[in-house]
């Protein structure tokens, strides 16, 4: 994507960065509302009477306390966030963000609307549609005897421009807020390349635009109908702009909860291309209307690339049905058809490249993360990621190889070898490192017995040769 | 600011040599008025598609013939010649300027040369006629300073010792004191020349505010106090070069070479010896063709082990150097370590493909960009495989135009346009040109290439 459509690039993640001068290091920006002020205090601070529904719904929001590992600066280090989240059932399923949870979280703490405080575990995660799933600890739920109540989705392909909705959460820190709105758009598409913790989020769901207030501290708490109907969960705000909220479609975070109960994450397929909708090309592209995708990029090595697929193709239909992308929010449906094929299916694609068509049979491979996993070696004094398939291809390297140097704890091993940010490290001991495990285990060795290492890297494209002395 | 300040010092200093005057210091005065015609005032302008700027640098009389001789710095390498116009020199203390003709750089150390016009060779005085003279560490040096052009670049008298010399690999001599302009002549207490000053360098500093540390860099651009000793300057009095384009320059196609640290060459069993490790081997190139490989360690060229250098990286710049130094089609021999194994590979020199400012380059005001040749160089900074190269360069964007309005951005690799894959550079023109000809077209559409990423980019004409 270079810049056709104005918003991908200027969206940042509810709390991501806003929250940086207030807490550090950290990241996670939500907090949870305690509506519990009107068990306690009575109705006094009760603005409207709301139906039971609604009072159940808040009684279903919780705050999420997290503490999980990082690997920047050479090692692993513990960072504390606060999210929000809501309970959907009886069993303590809580539904929040991908970026308030995630797989490296080594603690979470929930706090029920009525104050108690129970643990609980991550069961899904998904950055793509950024929505994890948590559940509570039901034993210890049970032996404590503590109650909640838990929210219900409604039909969020139901909802018109121009509906009240509220967003509850803790906005800067402000606890027990509800905003209130409309939905300003209830298809709107962004991608956002990096938008989940560095991770991809954006290419398979619309996002519902509110001008509810969603301020950094709102992720992952729920926007809700007059009735108390969860529709989406709210997960970013425009930097800079006043009321540009956004939350992911309540169906959308239903689908994804079944499947991440199911199997805990979810497995895609990809062929490898970058789409991009035509908007009134089709008379340059001699196409009908309503028909057709248009590839804006093709990475290098994927199915797409080796089925002969090139950016400026335009996609006519997938297995014989017709594509229609002529906006972008026509886009994600259609991301999401090659995306639910079995991993190394076929699809077989009707092409048109200038006046010809053609069709191209791609074998689907399954979508990856650019984010390799994270991992820190604490006798060298350095914390690493796996390069991934998707970083090798972004970065054009020569292959998919290597451990990419995240951080150097100063005046340790390897900041005194020479190595620093950035660096890949390719082999050690002249022996190939094609995985993070590999190096784990030369690690392990060199723990039980610490003799120097020879470490090949590579930094932009250039090979350089580094001794590790213990 | 910094040129007053520079005035108001070397004057001081004069008015003290003359006030406190002895036999030596108007022996001094003397020397230094003599030599001032040993450095020129050199003026230029460089031409872009919007816009004509002036450059401002010193240069150092070579000879009789009125060759003059600029730093690398001086003038940008990989701008096309005829986008450097107007050359002109400034015989110090004078106010008008002479025109001179800009004949190229070296190939190997990138100086620049130009030919002073006729009517002005009798009023220069070239560095060999005060004769070479040597220097040794603590003895005084001096050098000739310029003002700017707005006070006739009127010369004054800087000096210092000499502090070190270091091979990098030139021989570079260093003083703790500015010596000289950039570009210009220092000379001994003798006033024999020395050397030639090179580029500013950056002192590192230290600057605090409040409580806090903050490390910077300052750099005056007026000022050196570093010189090329008067040897590595002789050699090219006789490297004159006729034109700026068409040399024939060597070429071997190995990227990106890292200097092998003492403590890996230990532990690669090549105790002692410098080294250069093989980043990439452009394909199709003479490096290719002769079998190297990445990761491939070098040890000597044509049977002679590396010289060592501190800093280590230093030898990288002498092996390209000492490549450039010879003919295309010239065979080299390398020793090579590839893992534990040794071998001698042989190669024969090619010729450099198409340099930067010898791109063909076209400019299309109504739209707003200037279409460049792909270079092999283009291919290289890209990443790009071999099978990929091709396409054009959207080398400059005009702001506010159809172009820019698309959001082309200079650099962008154009693959397509209107549907058209772009196979050369002469194809691109004759379709642009014709598209930008055509009346009632309302739109022109490109793919473009920027990173790892392609787009679909459409240029409204109106």
């Amino acid at each position: 994507m270079l810049n056709q459509s104005p918003t991908p690039s200027t969206f940042l993640p509810g709390g991501l960065r806003r929250w940086k001068p207030m807490r550090g290091a950290a990241v996670l920006a939500a907090f949870a509302l305690f509506w519990a002020g009107c068990q306690t205090t009575g109705s006094t601070t009760r603005p409207v009477a709301r139906s039971t529904t609604f009072e159940t719904l808040l009684d279903a929001v919780v705050r999420i306390d997290v503490r999980e590992a990082t690997f920047e600066g050479g090692s692993q280090r513990f960072e504390t966030g606060v999210g929000s989240g809501v309970i959907l059932t009886v069993d303590g399923l809580i539904l929040t963000n991908a970026h308030v949870v995630s797989p490296r979280a080594v603690d979470i703490m929930i706090t029920l609307a009525n104050l108690e405080r129970v643990g609980a575990r991550l069961v899904g995660w998904d950055h793509w549609t950024d929505l994890a799933l948590l559940q509570l600890n039901m034993d210890e739920v049970r032996r404590r005897g503590l109650r909640f109540a838990h929210g219900i989705f409604g039909d969020s392909d139901r909802l018109v421009p121009g509906q009240t909705v509220y967003a509850v959460g803790t906005p800067h820190g402000l606890t027990r807020t509800v905003t209130k709105g409309i939905i300003s758009n209830n298809n709107r598409y962004f991608e956002d390349t990096n938008g989940v913790r560095g991770h991809e989020t954006g290419s398979f769901n619309t996002w519902l635009q509110t001008d509810a207030a969603i301020n950094p501290g709102n992720s992952g708490g729920p926007l809700v109908t007059e009735d108390g109907r969860i529709v989406g969960i709210n997960s970013r705000g425009y930097l800079g702009a006043d009321n540009l909220g956004f939350a992911i479609p309540a169906n959308i975070a239903r689908e994804v909860v079944s499947r991440l109960l199911q199997y805990g994450q979810i497995d895609r397929s990809t062929i490898g291309i970058t789409p991009a909708s035509l908007q009134d090309l089709e008379s340059f592209f001699e196409l009908g209307t309503q028909t057709g995708m248009l590839v804006n990029s093709v990475d290098p090595g994927s199915p797409a690339s080796q089925a002969g697929i090139r950016p400026g193709d335009i996609i006519l239909s997938i297995d014989g049905d017709r594509l229609d992308a002529r906006f972008p929010e026509q886009i994600p449906p259609i991301q999401n058809r090659i995306a639910n094929a079995p991993v190394g299916s076929r699809l077989v694609l009707q092409v048109r490249r200038g006046g010809n068509e053609f069709a191209a049979t791609v074998t689907t491979e399954m979508l990856q993360s650019r984010i390799g996993e994270e991992w820190a070696f604490d006798a060298w004094g350095i914390s690493v990621r796996e390069v991934s398939r998707a970083f090798a291809r972004e970065n054009r390297l020569p292959r998919q190889e290597g451990v990419l140097v995240l951080g150097t704890r100063p005046a340790f091993p390897a900041e005194k070898a020479g190595l620093s940010r950035g660096d890949i490290i390719t082999s050690v001991d002249q022996q190939r490192i094609e995985s993070l495990d590999q190096l784990k285990e030369i690690y392990a060795a060199f723990e039980e017995n610490p003799a120097p290492l020879l470490l090949e890297t590579l930094r932009n494209r250039s090979v350089s040769f580094y001794v590790l002395r213990p | 600011m910094m040129m007053l300040r520079r005035l108001c010092s070397g004057a001081g200093l004069a008015a003290t040599f003359l006030l406190f005057a002895t036999p030596l210091a108007a022996n001094l005065e003397a020397l230094f008025k003599e030599r001032t015609r040993s450095v020129v005032g050199v003026e230029f302008f460089i031409q872009t598609e919007l816009e004509r700027r002036p450059v401002n640098v010193v240069g150092l009389v070579l000879d009789e013939q009125g060759h003059i001789l600029l730093l690398d710095s001086a003038v940008p390498g990989w701008l096309p010649p005829d986008q450097l116009r107007d050359f002109r020199l400034f015989v110090p203390g004078m106010r008008d300027g002479k025109p001179a003709e800009y004949l190229g750089q070296s190939y190997v150390t990138g100086w620049h040369f130009l030919r002073a016009g006729e009517e002005v060779r009798g009023e220069l005085a070239p560095f060999t006629r005060f004769g070479i003279g040597e220097v040794a560490i603590g003895e005084e040096i001096w050098g000739i300073g310029l003002m700017g052009r707005d006070f006739n670049y009127q010369p004054y008298f800087l000096n210092g010792r000499l502090a070190l010399v270091q091979r990098l690999p030139q021989q570079i001599g260093f003083s703790a004191s500015d010596l000289a302009n950039p570009g210009s002549a220092v000379f001994n207490r003798e006033g024999a020349f020395v050397g030639w000053a090179g580029n500013p360098l950056t002192q590192e500093r230290v600057l605090f505010m409040d409580s806090d540390r903050y490390p910077v860099g300052f750099q005056n651009p007026n000022a050196s106090s570093s010189f090329f000793l008067a040897e590595e300057v002789l050699p090219y009095l006789e490297k004159i070069p006729e034109s700026p384009l068409g040399h024939e320059i060597p070429w071997l196609g190995l990227v990106g070479l890292q200097p092998v640290d003492p403590e890996v060459a230990e532990f690669l069993d090549i105790r002692g010896q410098a080294a250069l490790v093989v980043s990439e081997v452009m394909e199709e190139s003479p490096a290719g063709e002769a079998g190297f490989q990445v990761r491939d360690i070098l040890l000597s060229l044509d049977g002679e082990p590396f010289p060592r250098f501190s800093p280590d990286r230093v030898l990288a710049t002498f092996f390209e150097r000492a490549l450039l130094e010879r003919q295309p089609g010239e065979t080299i021999t390398v020793d090579v370590l590839r893992g534990r194994e040794r071998l001698a590979i042989e190669a024969r020199l090619g010729r450099q493909p198409t340099l930067l400012k010898e791109a063909r380059r076209q400019y299309f005001d109504r739209i707003g960009v200037t279409l460049r040749e792909f270079v092999v160089y283009d291919g290289i900074s890209r990443r790009l495989p071999r099978s990929e190269f091709g396409g054009v360069i959207a080398n400059f964007v005009k702001p506010n135009s159809p172009a820019s309005g698309s959001g082309l951005q200079a650099g962008d690799l154009i693959r397509e346009i209107d549907g058209v894959p772009v196979d050369d550079y002469e194809q691109a023109i004759r379709k642009l040109d014709t598209l930008d000809r055509e009346s009632g077209r309302s739109e022109i559409v490109l793919l473009v290439a920027r990173g790892a990423d392609t787009s679909v980019l459409r240029i409204q004409l109106r």
